[in-house]
């Protein structure tokens, strides 16, 4: 066991420390911290495109794609070096990323890894519906395979699913909590196939470019007012064949397996996200700005003590990814651990602001109401405890 | 990096859990039978290397590691074990601090000279240089069948004697003994002790308790899932019903991430400077504590009625764990003095 770096790790990590220094000085962070949801998400994008340039995006995912053919625990090494440089978070592109290069076709990874881990390319992900959300497997959009207009004269708008030769899909319903459709490229999205298998069985997955006509993308106004999801309404959308990723009906399968990274802290960048939170509450009770007592001290302490274990627990989980391991519980327990830090580090950074959350505290509201998120999206957390429950101690089901 | 466990480690767990059992509360058994730990136990344990684990290879003790002593105290705790061995390993890291003479040590790794660590009886720290008024300052801490009490005073080192074992105890497992105002024939032992050294020492002692409320917690947790297989109410196993699987998902979720903070500390106490290596033990020390209480409380929810009984083990573990949280300081012990050392001090001053 080695928490210290290998000469190889060591400069990757002096290299990184050197660079983000120099990137915490720019406005990017600023832009993040006190503009509009359009001027968050563009400055977040010139972040991303920054960091895959100096070649910090993907640096887990193989060369051939443009990535950077290192192991997983360069992935916590970066998290740790932009969390304590205080920079911006990493791209969250592990989920996708995944789903592309472990189910992906040669000419997908080809395709879409390169724009994906370049960050030229963005991303968005259409799982949930309005009537499908812990019940994920229930939803009911649908794709139909359908013969192209051209070949079915006059009956090119009805779906018929006793086509022999299929060379399209045809995808009719509403996503909901897509974040990003608006200036996203792509969107994998999951979607009903076969209406007469149970409900897992019969989704498959899809990528849907979003300059496809029949795309409504219809902005969601959240609770701090920003605009960062949206509602997406399919209607007659259009897709090939080649647009399946996987075989058809291994939609929830290839699901649970971009969920195993996505709940992955590590791969969101949440570590990092807390590193710079906690690290400027201490600067500022340090320097005066802030008055702490020794209650308020010892919560924030609390919260560090979180924190650490936290960026600890997934350095060592991505240790063991190295392995053979069931990743997708694995990320169910990093993911209660990160909701446990994320709530308990926000509500101790409001109360440290006091009167002056009240008073001026519009910075702090919208991490503090990502917190309440964090025991929600991409699995709630009681999903996440029966999951762990189930899956990990074996309870009955 | 490289977070995982070598096939050597392995197999020292695996031994530890053996030597462990040897003076254990075994699972369908009550405190009543927590017994001393009969003197061959003593023997076996030499012989296996575990109690000289800690000293120089020239002492006749192991050289091992800090992490080979965590795996060792989290099997210590997953067993109930009663033999006095973290309390033998502190007294050892003070001797050997301290410069004390090889043919003493090697008395320690073969089991003829038993020793107890000394602490204040606030039990957050190893000064006992601040006396209360009318009674002695000093505990000896896991002291069953030690000869002498090792006292570090500011820089010194000492033998002290010890006297009978304190009666109203909540730990069952181990023994809390009387310290004399007395130093032995031999006083002041070896060298005086730096402060990096004294910040080793308690990073130590620190991870080793961590461990010891990761094992106690890993046990009270395999023990309430397995019954909740079994006991069956409303026709079904309780352990099918989302409100018992959620206690328990939290509870593993609390077991693996002290894991990973055990390991750390255990890996700094070797590697890393003395503040870097206490900070990382106080953040373990921290974490096991909140969360070894939260998880022995649990496995007595999910035990039901059955973890009020005097036959049930669960409240033996409950009882090691709320021990454990007092040695050397509680959480908020702990996140005092992390918030020193990570925002700068603020109004108390900074001790041992």
């Amino acid at each position: 066991m080695d928490f210290s770096d290998d000469p190889e790790q060591a400069a990757f990590r002096t290299q990184l420390r050197a660079w983000a220094s120099d990137r915490t000085a720019t406005s990017v962070g600023s832009a993040w911290d006190s503009g509009s949801s359009a001027d968050r998400a563009a400055a977040l994008t010139l972040w991303f495109r920054e960091l895959a340039e100096a070649g910090y995006v993907g640096v887990s995912f193989p060369n051939e794609y443009g990535g950077g053919g290192r192991s997983p625990v360069f992935e916590a090494i970066l998290n740790e070096e932009l969390g304590a440089a205080g920079t911006l978070p990493s791209p969250p592109v592990g989920h996708i990323g995944h789903a592309i290069l472990d189910y992906g076709s040669a000419r997908q990874k080809g395709e879409l890894l390169p724009g994906l881990l370049s960050c030229r390319e963005l991303w968005c992900q259409g799982f949930s519906e309005p009537g499908a959300g812990s019940d994920l497997a229930s939803l009911t959009t649908r794709a139909v395979q359908v013969r192209p207009p051209r070949d079915a004269e006059g009956a090119s708008a009805q779906p018929d699913e006793r086509v022999s030769n299929p060379v399209e899909y045809r995808v009719d319903g509403r996503k909901i909590w897509t974040s990003g459709a608006s200036w996203s490229r792509y969107c994998l999205l999951l979607a009903r196939t076969d209406p007469t298998v149970g409900k897992h069985r019969g989704l498959s997955m899809f990528v849907l470019p979003m300059d496809t006509p029949g795309i409504d993308v219809r902005p969601i106004t959240m609770a701090d007012g920003g605009q960062d999801f949206t509602e997406l309404f399919l209607d007659d959308v259009r897709l090939p064949a080649d647009a399946l990723v996987g075989r058809p009906g291994q939609g929830w399968e290839i699901a649970m397996h971009m969920l195993a990274y996505e709940r992955g802290p590590a791969d969101m960048g949440w570590v990092g996200r807390f590193g710079r939170s906690i690290t400027r509450a201490q600067e500022r009770i340090r320097s005066g700005e802030l008055q702490a007592d020794a209650v308020t001290r010892n919560r924030l302490a609390r919260a560090w003590v979180g924190y650490r274990v936290l960026q600890l627990h997934v350095a060592r989980s991505l240790s063991e990814r190295e392995g053979p391991h069931d990743s997708s519980a694995a990320g169910s327990v990093a993911k209660l651990l990160t909701t446990r830090v994320d709530q308990t580090l926000h509500h101790v950074l409001v109360d440290l602001l006091g009167a002056g959350f009240v008073l001026d505290g519009a910075e702090e509201l919208t991490p503090y109401l990502w917190s309440r998120a964090q025991s929600v999206f991409g699995g709630t957390q009681q999903i996440q405890r029966t999951v762990v429950a189930q899956r990990v101690l074996g309870m009955p089901r | 990096v490289d977070i995982r466990l070598t096939e050597e480690q392995r197999q020292l767990a695996s031994l530890a859990a053996e030597l462990a059992a040897l003076s254990s509360l075994q699972q369908g058994h009550g405190p009543d039978d927590v017994r001393e730990p009969a003197a061959e136990v003593a023997t076996v344990i030499a012989e296996a290397g575990l109690l000289g684990l800690r000293l120089p290879e020239q002492a006749g003790g192991a050289g091992g590691s800090s992490l080979d002593a965590a795996l060792v105290a989290e099997q210590w705790g997953r067993h109930l074990a009663c033999f006095p061995l973290l309390g033998t390993w502190w007294a050892g890291d003070m001797l050997v601090a301290a410069h004390a003479g090889d043919d003493l040590l090697s008395q320690v790794a073969s089991g003829s000279m038993r020793l107890a660590p000394v602490l204040h009886r606030s039990l957050t720290t190893f000064d006992t240089s601040t006396t209360d008024v009318g009674r002695s300052a000093a505990v000896a801490w896991d002291g069953a069948q030690a000869l002498h009490g090792v006292r570090l005073d500011g820089s010194e080192v000492s033998l002290v004697e010890l006297g009978p074992a304190l009666s109203a105890v909540v730990d069952l497992t181990r023994e809390v003994r009387e310290v004399r105002p007395t130093r032995t024939a031999a006083g002041q032992t070896g060298t005086a002790v730096g402060a990096g050294a004294r910040a080793h020492i308690l990073a130590f002692a620190l991870t080793t308790l961590s461990a010891d409320l990761l094992g106690v917690m890993e046990a009270a947790l395999d023990e309430a899932v397995a019954y909740s297989r079994a006991r069956e109410q409303f026709g079904a196993p309780i352990g099918s019903f989302q409100a018992v699987q959620h206690l328990a998902a939290e509870a593993h979720v609390s077991v693996e991430a002290t894991r990973s903070a055990v390991w750390f500390a255990a890996w700094a106490v070797d590697e890393l400077p003395a503040d870097e290596a206490l900070l990382a033990a106080r953040t373990a020390k921290a974490f096991a504590s909140a969360n070894g209480r939260e998880v022995a409380e649990t496995a007595m929810q999910m035990l039901g009625g059955l973890s009020q009984a005097w036959e049930s083990t669960a409240h033996v573990r409950t009882r090691r764990v709320l021990a454990d949280r007092q040695m050397l300081g509680t959480e908020d012990e702990q996140y005092a003095r992390i918030s020193d050392a990570t925002i700068g001090t603020a109004t108390r001053p900074e001790e041992g």
